[in-house]
C-alpha cells in the first residue's frame, strides 16, 4: 500500500468545499497528502528533513536574544613606566554566532557611563571570520543624555547601534578612550546586550487569532501517545475514486489533524477542554527520534577585553601586572597543565538531544606578543554532565586574534547547567607565563 | 466575488465522523482541508498559496510558529540575562559577588535585558524570568546563607519574589525567585541579603525562560 503524501502543498479547489458540493475524492486525498506532508516536515519522520526555523519555507525564524550580560567593572588605566598615555581600548570584544537564516540588523547596547562628553564616545565595529572590519567603527546613539550634569556636561549612559551581522561566527568590538587613574566616577563598563532589531514585531495581517471555535459537540481528543506512522497514516486504497466516504478514514484523519494541531501550536485543540499531550508525549519533541535539532544561541559573555585599538595589550605583565587596565582583563597567570576556570555561566538549557550534544562554546583570545603564543593553550568546558574535549585555538586570518571552539559540550536537557570554561597549557613550563594570551569573551550556542 | 480558499482551525466532532453520519461537504472540507492548510502555513512559515497567507501573524510579525509559547508553538528553555563569574582561576576575570559584611548586608544588581515578542497572557512561558545561580561559602567553617529577591516590575518599591541560598561549601541557590517579564526591554533589581554571620560569594547568576507551555 502506498502512503499518501503530497510532494508539495496542494490544497483544495475553492468550489469543492462550499455547502452542498459533492465530496470529491480529489480534495480528500489531497488533504490527506497535505497533512502527511506537514506531519513529516514538523517531525522529521519518514526520512524527511524536519524544519529548522531558518525561514524561507523552513519554519519561521526564532530570533532569540543573543546577549544580556551584567559586568560592572571599572575601566581605569593604571599608568607607569610602560603604560604612558591614554588611548582607545576595546572595552568589549566578543565572538557572536548568528543562526542560519537570521543575518541582518541587530541592536547592540552598551552601558558604560561617562561624564567626559565626546572624548569617551563608544564606537562599535564588526569583524568577519577573517578579522576584517565589516561594519564601523561608528559612534553609538545615546539613549539618555540627561540626568546628572558634571563640569564636562551630562553623564552619557547607554549607547545603541544597529549593527549588521551575517550568519555564523563573527566578532563584535566596542572601543572607548580609557584614562589614567580615571577620576570620573562613572568610568565603569556596566552591562551590554545584543538582540534582533524588532522593526516588524507586533504587526497583524487581519486574520483572527487561531484557537477560536464554534464547534458544538464532543471533539475526538488528540492522541496522548502519538505514533502516526502506524496509527494515523492513510493509504491510496482507502481513498479511491467512487469509493465510499469512509468513517474510518475521516476519523483517523481528523484525529491526526487534532494531534498535529497540538504538536505544532503547543495549544489545546479548539473545542477541547484539555491539552492531551501532557503525560507520555508532553509535547517534548525529543520523543521523535528524527526531530531536527535547531540552531539556537544561548549566551555571549564578555570576559575582559582591553586590548588597545592599536594592538597594545591590556596590562604590562602577565604574571604580576601593575600597569594597564587591571580590572578588566583576563588571562592565565601560570603556565601549567592544570585547568583553571576562565568563567562559569549558569543557564537553563532546552530539551535538545544530549547524546550527540550540539552545544558549542567559542572562546576569543588575543596574543599580544605574536600569534605563535596561542599554539599550546587548550580550552575546554565542563559541567555536571561531563567535560568536553579540550581544543587548541585557531588563528583568525593573519591577526593576533584566535578562536577556540569547544564542541559537544555535555549538558543536561531542560535543566539548569553551570558551564565552566577552562584553560590549561599543553606543555606547562613551570609557572611564569611566557606565552601570553588575553581571553576576551565566549559564546555559547547550539549548532547541529 | 472573491473566491476564498479554505482555512480553518476547527476540528470535526465525534458525531460528524462516525459511521452513517451525514456527509456535510462544507463541514468536512472546511475542517480537513482547511486545517491541513493552516497547519502547513504555521509549520513552514510560508503561505500555502501565493496569497499572502491565511493564518495570523505571530508576535514577531511573521507567518508561522516562532516557538514563543502556545499557540505559537511550545517554547524552548534558555537564559535571558547573565552574570557570568568565577571564584578562582584566571586573573582577574569577573569575580563572584562577595557578600561578607555581616548579617543584613545587602548587595544589589540591576539586570537589563530584551525579551523577544510573545503573546501576553497569564502564565505563558515568556511571562516569567526565573533566577538561577550559585552560592559559595567564604572561609572554612559554618553555614553561609543569603536571601535573594528579584523585584519587579515596579522597581524596589514594588513586589518581589525571593529564594534562599545555604551552603557549607558551594551549591545552587533556590529556584523560587522570578520576576514578571514583558516583550521588549525589562529592567529589574536583584537584591542579595546576607542572613548568616558567615559570608558568601554569589555567582554566576542568570535569569531564564524555563517553561515550554505554561507556568
Amino acid at each position: 500500500m502506498a502512503r499518501i503524501k503530497s510532494t508539495s502543498f496542494v490544497g483544495s479547489p475553492p468550489r469543492d468545499v462550499v455547502a452542498d458540493a459533492s465530496i470529491f475524492r480529489r480534495w480528500l486525498r489531497d488533504a490527506v497528502g497535505d497533512t502527511a506532508l506537514t506531519y513529516d516536515k514538523v517531525t522529521g519522520e519518514n526520512t524527511t528533513t524536519a524544519i529548522r526555523h531558518t525561514g524561507a519555507g523552513d519554519g519561521c525564524q526564532l530570533r532569540l536574544p543573543l546577549a544580556a550580560q551584567h559586568i560592572d567593572v571599572p575601566i581605569i588605566l593604571e599608568g607607569g613606566a610602560v603604560v604612558v598615555g591614554e588611548e582607545d581600548f576595546y572595552v568589549l570584544a566578543v565572538p557572536v554566532w548568528i543562526a542560519e537564516g537570521e543575518a541582518g540588523p541587530y541592536r547592540l547596547t552598551v552601558t558604560a557611563p561617562t561624564s567626559r562628553g565626546n572624548t569617551a564616545t563608544l564606537k562599535a565595529e564588526v569583524r568577519d571570520s577573517s578579522w576584517n572590519v565589516s561594519y564601523g567603527p561608528y559612534p553609538g546613539t545615546y539613549e539618555d543624555d540627561g540626568g546628572t550634569v558634571t563640569v564636562n556636561g551630562p553623564v552619557r549612559e547607554t549607547a545603541t547601534w544597529l549593527v549588521t551581522l551575517g550568519e555564523g561566527l563573527q566578532y563584535l568590538c566596542v572601543s572607548r578612550t580609557c584614562y589614567f587613574a580615571d577620576a570620573d566616577p562613572f568610568a565603569h563598563l556596566v552591562c551590554w546586550s545584543l538582540d534582533h532589531d524588532r522593526s516588524f514585531s507586533g504587526e497583524r495581517n487581519g486574520v483572527p487569532q487561531a484557537g477560536g471555535s464554534s464547534v458544538v459537540g464532543d471533539v475526538y481528543p488528540a492522541s496522548s501517545t502519538f505514533t502516526p506512522s502506524t496509527d494515523h497514516d492513510t493509504y491510496d486504497e482507502e481513498v479511491t475514486v467512487d469509493g465510499p466516504l469512509s468513517s474510518y478514514v475521516l476519523t483517523r484523519l481528523n484525529r491526526q489533524l487534532n494531534t498535529l494541531w497540538e504538536y505544532v501550536t503547543g495549544a489545546k485543540l479548539p473545542g477541547n477542554n484539555a491539552y492531551q499531550c501532557a503525560t507520555t508525549w508532553d509535547n517534548n519533541r525529543s520523543s521523535f527520534a528524527n526531530d531536527g535539532l535547531l540552531d539556537f544561541p544561548m549566551a555571549v559573555v564578555a570576559l575582559g577585553s582591553m586590548i588597545a585599538v592599536t594592538g597594545k595589550p591590556g596590562v604590562n605583565s602577565y604574571t604580576a601586572p601593575t600597569e594597564g587596565l587591571l580590572d578588566w582583563v583576563c588571562f592565565p597567570q601560570t603556565q601549567t597543565t592544570t585547568n583553571a576556570n576562565v568563567t562559569s555561566a549558569t543557564m537553563v538549557c532546552p530539551s535538545f538531544a544530549t547524546g550527540t550534544s550540539a552545544l558549542k562554546c567559542s572562546v576569543l583570545l588575543h596574543t599580544p606578543n605574536g600569534a605563535a603564543d596561542a599554539a599550546n593553550w587548550r580550552f575546554r568546558v565542563s559541567s555536571s554532565a561531563g567535560t568536553a574535549t579540550a581544543v587548541a585555538p585557531v588563528q583568525i586570518g593573519t591577526s593576533n586574534m584566535h578562536i577556540a571552539t569547544v564542541t559537544a559540550v555535555p549538558f543536561t536537557a531542560s535543566s539548569t547547567n553551570t558551564l565552566n570554561v577552562q584553560v590549561a597549557h599543553s606543555v606547562g613550563g613551570g609557572g611564569a607565563v611566557t606565552e601570553e594570551i588575553e581571553i576576551l569573551g565566549c559564546a555559547f550556542y547550539f549548532e547541529p | 466575488m472573491t473566491i476564498q480558499r479554505i482555512v480553518s482551525t476547527e476540528p470535526l466532532t465525534d458525531a460528524e465522523v462516525r459511521s452513517m453520519a451525514p456527509a456535510r461537504a462544507r463541514r468536512l472540507a472546511t475542517s480537513i482541508a482547511g486545517r491541513a492548510r493552516a497547519l502547513y502555513e504555521l509549520t513552514l512559515g510560508t503561505p500555502a498559496y501565493d496569497d499572502g497567507g491565511a493564518t495570523p501573524l505571530n508576535p514577531q510579525g511573521s507567518l508561522g510558529i516562532d516557538r514563543s509559547g502556545p499557540p505559537w508553538g511550545d517554547a524552548h528553555l534558555h537564559p535571558v540575562w547573565s552574570y557570568a563569574a568565577t571564584l578562582q582561576g584566571v586573573y582577574p576575570g569577573i569575580r563572584a559577588i562577595e557578600v561578607d559584611g555581616g548579617i543584613g548586608t545587602i548587595i544589589r544588581l540591576r539586570a537589563r535585558w530584551w525579551c523577544r515578542p510573545f503573546q501576553m497572557a497569564p502564565s505563558v512561558p515568556y511571562s516569567r524570568a526565573y533566577l538561577r545561580g550559585m552560592i559559595s561559602r567564604i572561609g572554612a567553617s559554618g553555614t553561609a546563607t543569603v536571601t535573594v529577591r528579584v523585584y519587579g516590575p515596579s522597581g524596589d518599591r514594588g513586589p518581589s519574589t525571593s529564594t534562599t541560598g545555604s551552603t557549607t561549601g558551594s551549591d545552587a541557590i533556590g529556584t523560587d525567585a522570578w520576576t514578571p517579564m514583558s516583550p521588549g526591554w525589562n529592567e529589574r533589581i536583584i537584591e542579595i541579603e546576607q542572613t548568616s554571620t558567615v559570608g558568601s560569594y554569589i555567582g554566576p547568576l542568570s535569569l531564564n525562560q524555563i517553561a515550554r507551555r505554561s507556568h
